[in-house]
């Protein structure tokens, strides 16, 4: 095997296969039918992947320096690095969204508001990168809240399959904007997505058989998305911070409207409704998935014209000399 | 008589021409002879350094393969170096990693990234020499902190006076440092194991530097 398969194997794939692993028995079984269990599972999984891949490439040792001093260790402590804390932040907090959540039938969208709200505030706060200030942070948060917002209202069907294109355009502008680390890890996360979004169709799939084995008089419809609002929140406040952080690393100057819109892609879903009419509304999960890879595509190849328009333009180096030894 | 008085005339002109180039060549004698006084030593001059004629040049393996070239261009600072050679050069040297250029935009914006350099948080390497030893004319092994990425490390530069010229604005010295580090010192480890072999580790540089003298005040 090349070198180059070697290292997409250790930092993308192996990573995805621990979230397959770690989110086989929410999304398949035992544990489907416990929504509790499985919103939080898939959440944890996705975070695992994205720590996978940032410890393959770094190991641990950047997320323990930030809570304490390693002796021997003489690197510095780099903002970017808080993405893994956040990252297993996030893994945990969807348990408890979801255990909350599960306290009471009534509470429940005050606890997904609540929750949604807390957790877009804390990535604010935390996520500091290089250039901060408080409109950073205010873009952050509500570019979070946004985002959960979009997953729950329109991309709920398609949650997976909508995290595999927001991380996987995502992995594209760290890649374009020069940051190999968080393009890689960013791909990790896309293909995780797409690996869970696999498994809960497989789980959705032999659900449905199991219902229609039984004879069941209604046969119960097909679910490929866990329920709750917990993975989404995770997801929408992950995707925030690191299209926040592409963009404060970016040394290339894509425009921020590339990275607020990958993370904003769910919305997507809202232009393929409008195609959507009830008649076919069984199509509407694929109409969705459409909508949503259009937007991937768009934002792909509108960034890929708009780079061959500036490449067009040959930049002089200001340089100008004072005399004709060029003093 | 007229012998002896001739003879008392010449030994006396003899005499008179013998003391009175004596009286005029024994003060050069003496001044030619006498050790330089220590006060006599040129002082090092302030040397600041011209950025659009002082770079970095370095080269890393690429795929285990050829040697990639890039440079980092406008180096600013300043050399104290007294221009008779009487002592070693103190370098205070900084580079800005906005300014590396390897002929390629994206590859700038890679090594700038957080995966080599980390512009954003890390913006500027600098140089500062803390002593030297004289290895012959003009060529002195110069010990010196380099701060990259954040992590200082003492290093050895092997640094040569190339040259002291006058140009329209005043006198111009040239210098020209050699060394090589392990960029994963540095926390610059992206290539080296993952993906292994991508990009090699050592790093040779070759920094160029040209300054103008400072004018002495009066």
């Amino acid at each position: 095997m090349s070198e180059i398969a070697q290292y997409i194997l250790g930092v993308i794939v192996i990573p995805a296969v621990i979230a397959a692993v770690i989110a086989l028995p929410f999304a398949v079984r035992p544990l489907r039918e416990r929504r509790v269990l499985a919103e939080a599972g898939v959440a944890c999984a996705l975070m695992a992947a994205f720590v996978a891949s940032f410890t393959t490439e770094l190991g641990w040792t950047p997320i323990v320096r930030q809570f304490v001093a390693i002796e021997g260790d003489d690197a510095p402590f780099e903002k970017w690095h808080r993405l893994a804390t956040i990252a297993i932040g996030l893994g945990a907090v969807a348990w408890l969204i979801a255990a909350a959540r599960s306290g009471g039938e009534g509470s429940r969208a005050t606890v997904g508001i609540g929750a949604g709200l807390a957790v877009a505030a804390a990535v604010a706060m935390l996520a500091r990168f290089p250039g901060e200030s408080i409109e950073m942070r205010l873009v952050l948060g509500g570019l979070a809240v946004a985002g959960m917002f979009g997953f729950i209202a329109y991309a709920r069907g398609v949650m997976l399959w909508a995290a595999w294109l927001v991380f996987g355009t995502l992995a594209f502008l760290m890649g374009e904007s020069g940051n190999a680390y968080l393009a890689v890890m960013s791909g990790a996360m896309s293909a995780a997505s797409f690996a869970v979004a696999v498994l809960l169709w497989i789980g959705a799939r032999a659900g449905a058989k199991t219902t229609a084995d039984a004879g069941a008089a209604e046969p119960r419809a097909v679910d490929a998305s866990p329920r709750g609002v917990a993975a989404p929140i995770v997801l929408g406040a992950f995707a925030a911070v690191l299209a926040v952080s592409g963009h404060a690393y970016d040394q290339t100057e894509i425009p921020s409207g590339y990275w607020y819109a990958a993370a904003l892609l769910p919305y997507m879903v809202l232009l393929g409704e409008i195609f959507i009419r009830p008649s076919v509304m069984r199509r509407r999960t694929l109409l969705a998935f459409l909508a949503l890879f259009v937007g991937a595509g768009a934002i792909v190849g509108i960034y890929a014209m708009w780079r061959a328009s500036e490449m067009r333009v040959i930049p002089s180096n200001g340089q100008e000399t004072l005399d004709s030894y060029g003093s | 008589m007229k012998h002896r008085a001739a003879l008392a005339l010449s030994v006396l002109s003899l005499a008179s021409l013998g003391i009175a180039s004596l009286g005029v060549a024994s003060p050069a004698a003496t001044a030619q002879d006498a050790p330089a006084p220590a006060s006599a030593a040129v002082a090092p001059s302030t040397v600041t350094l011209d950025p659009v004629h002082s770079m970095a040049v370095f080269r890393v393996q690429h795929l285990g393969a050829g040697f990639f070239w890039g440079r980092f261009n406008e180096l600013t600072g300043t050399v104290q170096w007294p221009l008779d050679d009487s002592a070693a050069p103190s370098f205070d040297v900084v580079a800005e990693v906005s300014k590396v250029d390897t002929g390629s935009a994206k590859l700038d914006g890679n090594l700038q990234g957080p995966s080599f350099f980390n512009q954003a948080e890390f913006p500027t390497i600098a140089f500062k020499s803390k002593s030297a030893k004289k290895l012959g004319d003009r060529r002195y092994a110069v010990t010196g902190d380099l701060t990259l990425r954040g992590v200082t490390k003492s290093i050895e530069v092997d640094c040569t006076v190339t040259g002291v010229g006058k140009g329209p604005t005043g006198q111009k010295v040239g210098f020209e440092c050699v060394f090589t580090i392990l960029r994963a010192d540095y926390g610059m480890k992206w290539g080296i194991d993952a993906p292994k072999g991508a990009l090699g580790n050592e790093v040779k540089m070759v920094i160029a530097l040209e300054g103008d003298v400072a004018k002495p005040k009066e």
